[in-house]
């Protein structure tokens, strides 16, 4: 079942998008080489807590951590923990959710790891963000699920990288993870109609080689089937009543530093 | 978080997180040269006839303004007299005599020495109301004659022994009735402490007791309660911080305890899911058992209280004589948990389906908790229940005849004397709205333990006894202790270690 949300529940859904997005942006400056990924997530989540909000993944169906830590090979779902230390030329996705007033606002954006970052890992970065600002764009009233993945899909592909099947992005709100489902592959026409008041996440993870994955034995720690690397970028959006659809999970660094589609 | 292309039927409930911040001082108005602020300590109620039963232990206030005539003192691990110079029993013939005998010095707080008579007069009057609430009505008293013998004498004689002792005072604060309009405090009884109260519109001024000979040494002392916020003119401050029940309001969230407090004391507050023996589900004394692995104490005392709390899981607070170290602690383990409800036959037909009953029904608990707005602990309590199959509906308030499976709360602990008779004996009157699992061994190990503290030498292995029955019968689920930060102190005689939940002067020591 779809929640429709009003447009001032989409407001105060906003709330809780920006300090998702201003977590990242808070973040960024800590991603470094040697840093731990524990680090981060201690950091992430004295910030979440200082800010009002409260870190959502935190105990979700029992994983153990505030945030997702997905370094390389890492498709989703990476536990942050002591022993991994970031090495120069890693890139990390950090996927991070706030709860604010009750709403949930679920962002994730990736970061290079010094200054010696592969150029295939940058391109396959940069293909993983335009792949979701193109899904965004075509989010619209009326328009099919299948029309945000079919263009997804088509971008990727054609970049030479492959889009992950097992994982998809979600309806949004008071819980977690609610209907539709946002496949980040399909057919244009296919799928849920889309329509005012839905709030969802488009969350496309991109790999290097083929998009089938395998989740580690901790039950969390998703990875590429083939050791390659793999990006994602994420954001929740919202289609006002009047039609309007609005991202809110954008900070005005990320703003600034989008690229051309 | 990306959600798996397989649909789970996973209804997520809402966190909020807890934790209390406290500041702030405003301006003495009462004119003592020196006045010490202390700010965030929870202010006593004094509204009442009388003063709660609870006073007389409070380390801050309670002991200065409203001192007990007897009292626990763990530190020496045992009963002590404070305004008696000496208790004794003494059994002849069927009778029991207990014979008090009064301090000198003694003033109320308006000058009037304190008699003998008044003492009588109130162990006349009080005893009945003590003995019922220190046991849950399980005991009674009938048949007794208060007397003052003396000037400084006080005898209670009892038909026949009861079942406590001459100390069942301990903790109790010593009061009088007067009229209201005899005092401008607007309070309408009188203590014999060296600090009379004086409501203020910012919270409580505790001024020097005149007849006192030290009081032009004492320094008054302002409490203040969390907020409002005003701004402090004294020299002298001490904050405390306690983990409550903050929402998302970023000024009142106080920073981890862990980084940012110099002085912690432990609160006998714990968070517990009391269990209702008429749920068919928890009624099981195996599901209570795996149901303690699903709860993540830790990440609970650090994310929903910012430190300000402890993993715990007995229900006797980790730093009380009678605490039993060599219980076993059940670590959060989600994996044991799902194999401990398989085992009772709750068995889950894949990882994404719900857990089912006898009945082959979802297997669904309804909790009550005490928080209007579900906080962290619900959150987090919920998923953990979620991640094994089962779901939890939790409730903030309940329908005429609306039953739970049990109830989420905040219990205060009866300290220092911890006592569970008034809540775990079968005979007990407390008006929850879960009713807890009984067992007649448990009610034989309260009994024994209550009866130990109203004596000289209580028997701390008595407390171990009740640990073990509560710990493996588990009728509550323990789950934190909370502690309070006391930081931001300024002028105190604030040492490492002087602070301690065992030593009832603590705050006493501080200020003299």
């Amino acid at each position: 079942m779809i929640v429709l949300k009003s447009d001032a529940e989409i407001v105060a859904m906003r709330a809780a998008g920006r300090l998702s997005a201003d977590l990242l942006d808070y973040i960024e400056d800590f991603v470094k080489p040697g840093v731990t990924t524990l680090e981060l997530d201690e950091l992430a989540h004295a910030y979440t807590l200082k800010h009002g909000g409260i870190p959502a993944p935190l105990n979700y169906k029992g994983f153990p951590k505030s945030i997702c830590t997905s370094v390389n090979e890492v498709v989703c779902h990476g536990i942050p923990n002591a022993k991994q230390k970031l090495k120069d030329g890693d890139i990390i996705n950090i996927d991070v959710t706030s709860i604010v007033d009750g709403f949930f606002g679920d962002t994730s954006r990736m970061f290079y790891v010094g200054k010696n970052v592969s150029p295939i890992a940058r391109k396959l970065s940069e293909c993983a963000q335009i792949s979701l600002l193109r899904g965004i764009a075509a989010v619209r009233d009326g328009a099919r699920t299948g029309d945000i993945g079919a263009t997804i899909q088509t971008y990727a592909e054609s970049q030479g990288f492959s889009v992950v099947r097992e994982f998809v992005g979600h309806g949004i709100g008071r819980t977690f993870h609610e209907d539709p489902q946002i496949l980040h592959y399909g057919q244009k026409g296919k799928g849920t109609r889309l329509g005012p008041g839905m709030v969802f996440t488009i969350e496309p993870m991109i790999n290097q080689g083929h998009w089938k994955t395998k989740v580690l034995r901790d039950g969390w720690t998703a990875v590429t089937i083939d050791g390659s690397l793999s990006a994602q970028w994420e954001h929740t959006i919202a289609i006002k009543s009047d039609g309007e659809v609005v991202i809110l999970t954008e900070s005005e660094r990320e703003i600034a530093a989008r690229p051309k589609i | 978080m990306v959600e798996r292309m397989i649909r789970l039927n996973f209804r997520s409930k809402l966190i909020m997180l807890s934790a209390l911040s406290l500041t702030f001082m405003a301006p003495s108005v009462l004119g003592y040269s020196t006045v010490y602020d202390v700010v965030g300590w929870p202010l006593p109620d004094l509204a009442g006839i009388k003063p709660n039963i609870e006073l007389g232990d409070d380390p801050v206030y309670g002991r200065q303004i409203c001192p007990p005539l007897t009292r626990l003192n763990l530190d020496e691990k045992k009963s002590e007299d404070l305004l008696f110079k000496s208790v004794r029993q003494e059994v002849n013939g069927g009778q029991t005599s207990w014979i008090y005998e009064l301090r000198t010095g003694l003033y109320w707080w308006r000058g009037e020495p304190l008699t003998s008579k008044e003492v009588a007069n109130f162990i006349r009057n009080e005893l009945a109301t003590v003995v019922a609430v220190r046991s849950g009505n399980v005991w009674s008293v009938k048949d007794f004659e208060v007397s003052a013998t003396g000037a400084q004498t006080v005898k209670v004689q009892f038909q026949g022994t009861p079942a406590f002792g001459p100390y069942i005072f301990n903790g109790v604060p010593f009061f009088r009735q007067i009229d209201s309009s005899a005092q401008d405090s607007g309070i309408r009884f009188e203590c014999v402490g060296l600090y009379q109260p004086q409501l203020a519109p910012w919270g409580l001024a505790l001024r020097p007791t005149a007849r006192y000979k030290s009081h032009r040494s004492m320094p008054e002392l302002d409490l203040y309660p969390a907020s409002p916020n005003p701004a402090s003119k004294h020299q002298h401050s001490m904050v405390v911080r306690v983990a409550g029940n903050v929402t998302s309001n970023p000024a009142t969230r106080p920073p981890d305890a862990n980084v940012s407090c110099s002085h912690m004391i432990d609160l006998p507050n714990l968070l517990m899911i009391v269990w209702d023996k008429r749920s068919p589900v928890a009624s099981r004394v195996e599901f209570r058992r795996a149901v303690t692995q699903l709860m993540p104490r830790s990440a609970l005392a650090s994310a929903g209280a910012a430190s300000l709390a402890e993993a715990a899981a007995s229900p006797v607070p980790r730093n009380h004589p009678g605490y039993d170290s060599r219980l076993a602690f059940q670590g959060f383990d989600l994996r044991a948990a799902s194999l401990a409800l398989n085992k009772l036959g709750f068995r889950r037909p894949s990882a994404r389906e719900p857990r089912l009953n006898e009945l082959g029904e979802p297997l669904r608990l309804v909790l009550l908790t005490q928080n209007k707005t579900p906080g962290l602990a619900e959150k987090v309590i919920l998923d953990s229940f979620s991640a094994v199959g089962i779901s939890v509906e939790v409730k903030s308030e309940l329908a005429d005849g609306e039953r739970v499976d049990g109830m989420l709360a905040n219990f205060a602990v009866d300290w220092p004397r911890v006592s569970y008779m008034p809540y775990f004996h079968s005979g007990a009157t407390a008006h929850w709205p879960v009713h807890p699992v009984v067992d007649k061994n448990i009610d034989r190990d309260l009994e024994k333990y209550a009866s130990s503290i109203t004596y000289a030498k209580p028997d701390w292995s008595l407390l171990g006894a009740v640990q073990r029955h509560l710990v493996e019968l588990e009728p509550a689920t323990v789950i934190l202790q909370q502690k309070a930060c006391i930081d931001n102190t300024v002028g105190f005689k604030l040492a490492k270690g002087s602070i301690s939940q065992r030593n009832p002067d603590w705050f006493r020591q501080l200020l003299f």
